[in-house]
């Protein structure tokens, strides 16, 4: 077992994350304390999104543009929000239970970084931009005129094989059950005894 | 292509303040995989790609040809058929234009993965040093050989032993060895090119190959009135799109910057001696 749960430490709760585009367009809200109160960390990761931009604008400078981590954004309520904005400016909110005790930086870029890759392997999928007529089809249908019509489309037209992030659509993230069960394993992990 | 990072799973480990399972999964070991395996698939998809589009061109050939036996289309100058030249050039056009989608995705995703760990990249020459290093070893187990730089936004990348055109040979002589050579160099450069629009820098890449194996890369910066570093303002378009001009010349301020119009001719190249061809982009 690991021999530090013998010292007495406060675990960390998480309360939301949000995923945001780099248009500020919500990619994917999760709320880890119960379905109720989804709708609230909405609103208040939108809330949190000034407090980015302006934290961007104070940290960058000409020769040196912001840092990924973006720190304590602010606390309402009961909980403390922090922020990160990855290379390509997909923006993270996440959401912490406020406890007494300092929380090592450390702590909450490794939770960031995590969702990061999360996010990567969930993204990097070449068939997930590619239109409906590509899909997997029975090998013994009934129907087979409108399927061979169906393959004659124009294959590189649309925005197939998108490659920016304004590109992503949500239902991308939340139809992957890996990255569902991704990070609710990590819920799971920062959620103590709650 | 030597290692790809993936996410392991770990067993719930039940320490207090961050687990160490997390630390793990925020950096995750990565899965490698054989660095010569690219070498073998690659030209095999470029074949496949092309045969594909041999098809669908010809189908859509057939087509036209039938809607104009029918009177449905207008038979216009163009005679009886297209010339055998004439279908070559767009089979390859549509092949190349496979390859480099593929390529524009590939690049932006492996440009994604490298850039995780990394502090964020300020200016243009260090998102440049970062593809000829990083991204290059990555994928290629070598670096770019040689960076030259005019300091107006056109940077030239050369490879003295270009990994995908070391084992290029045919027998037919070098003059089709070069021609061979071009249909390799789409996914490279697609590959550079996806990379930079993904770390936020618009520009052009042309590959030029003038003796195997030697390579060289041509990056040309367009000028927008936004330098990258700034933060963008939410809801208002970039100030100024970067003009998609035919000559793609980058600009020394606002009036330099080749407005489209035909003819405009780049601007001279200075710093350093590039005794390139530099064909037209």
């Amino acid at each position: 077992m690991d021999p530090r749960t013998s010292a007495p430490q406060i675990p960390l709760h998480l309360t939301a994350l949000a995923i945001l585009s780099p248009a500020n367009a919500p990619l994917y809200v999760r709320s880890f304390t119960g379905e109720q109160d989804e709708l609230r960390h909405y609103h208040l990761a939108h809330a949190a999104v000034d407090v980015i931009e302006e934290r961007i604008v104070m940290a960058s400078t000409p020769t040196k543009p912001a840092d990924s981590y973006l720190g304590l954004l602010f606390c309402m309520e009961d909980m403390a929000f922090y922020g990160f904005q990855t290379a390509s400016k997909i923006r993270m909110v996440l959401s912490v239970a406020l406890v007494d005790a300092m929380i090592k930086d450390a702590d909450i870029v490794a939770i960031f970084r995590a969702v990061h890759h999360l996010l990567l392997q969930a993204i990097h999928n070449p068939f997930l931009s590619l239109p409906p007529s590509f899909h997997a089809k029975h090998a013994v249908s009934s129907n087979t005129e409108t399927e061979h019509q169906q393959r004659g489309q124009n294959v590189l037209g649309g925005k197939m094989f998108g490659t920016d992030p304004d590109d992503i659509r949500p239902e991308w993230l939340k139809g992957s059950g890996a990255f569902e069960r991704g990070i609710s394993k990590i819920g799971g992990m920062l959620n103590g005894g709650r | 292509m030597s290692s790809r990072p993936s996410s392991t799973s770990h067993a719930y480990a039940s320490a207090p303040t961050v687990p160490s399972a997390l630390h793990l999964l925020a950096a995750p070991t990565p899965t490698l995989l054989d660095a010569a395996l690219p070498g073998y698939l690659l030209p095999q998809v470029v074949r496949l790609l092309r045969e594909s589009a041999e098809h669908v061109v010809r189908r859509r050939i057939t087509r036209e040809e039938e809607l104009r036996a029918e009177g449905l289309i207008p038979g216009g100058g163009k005679g009886k058929g297209r010339a055998e030249g004439d279908v070559r050039e767009m089979i390859d056009k549509e092949g190349s234009d496979r390859v480099e989608r593929i390529g524009l995705m590939v690049g932006g995703y492996i440009a994604e993965k490298l850039m995780v760990a990394r502090q964020p990249l300020a200016s243009h020459l260090d998102i440049i040093k970062f593809i000829c290093k990083d991204l290059f070893l990555f994928v290629y187990s070598k670096q770019i050989d040689n960076l030259r730089t005019n300091h107006r936004g056109v940077f030239v990348l050369q490879s003295h032993a270009f990994p995908p055109l070391t084992s290029l040979s045919s027998h037919r002589g070098p003059a089709a060895d070069l021609e061979a050579a071009k249909a390799h160099l789409v996914f490279p450069q697609a590959l550079v090119q996806g990379a930079l629009a993904r770390l936020g820098m618009a520009a052009y890449v042309t590959a030029e190959c003038s003796g195997l194996p030697q390579c060289t890369f041509q990056i040309r910066t367009v000028k927008s009135t936004q330098q990258p570093p700034t933060p963008s303002v939410i809801g208002t378009p970039a100030g100024g799109t970067p003009q998609v001009g035919a000559s793609g010349g980058p600009g020394v301020g606002a009036g330099g910057a080749g407005a489209g119009a035909g003819g405009h001719r780049p601007p001279p190249i200075g710093v350093g001696h590039l005794g390139l061809g530099i064909g037209q982009s």
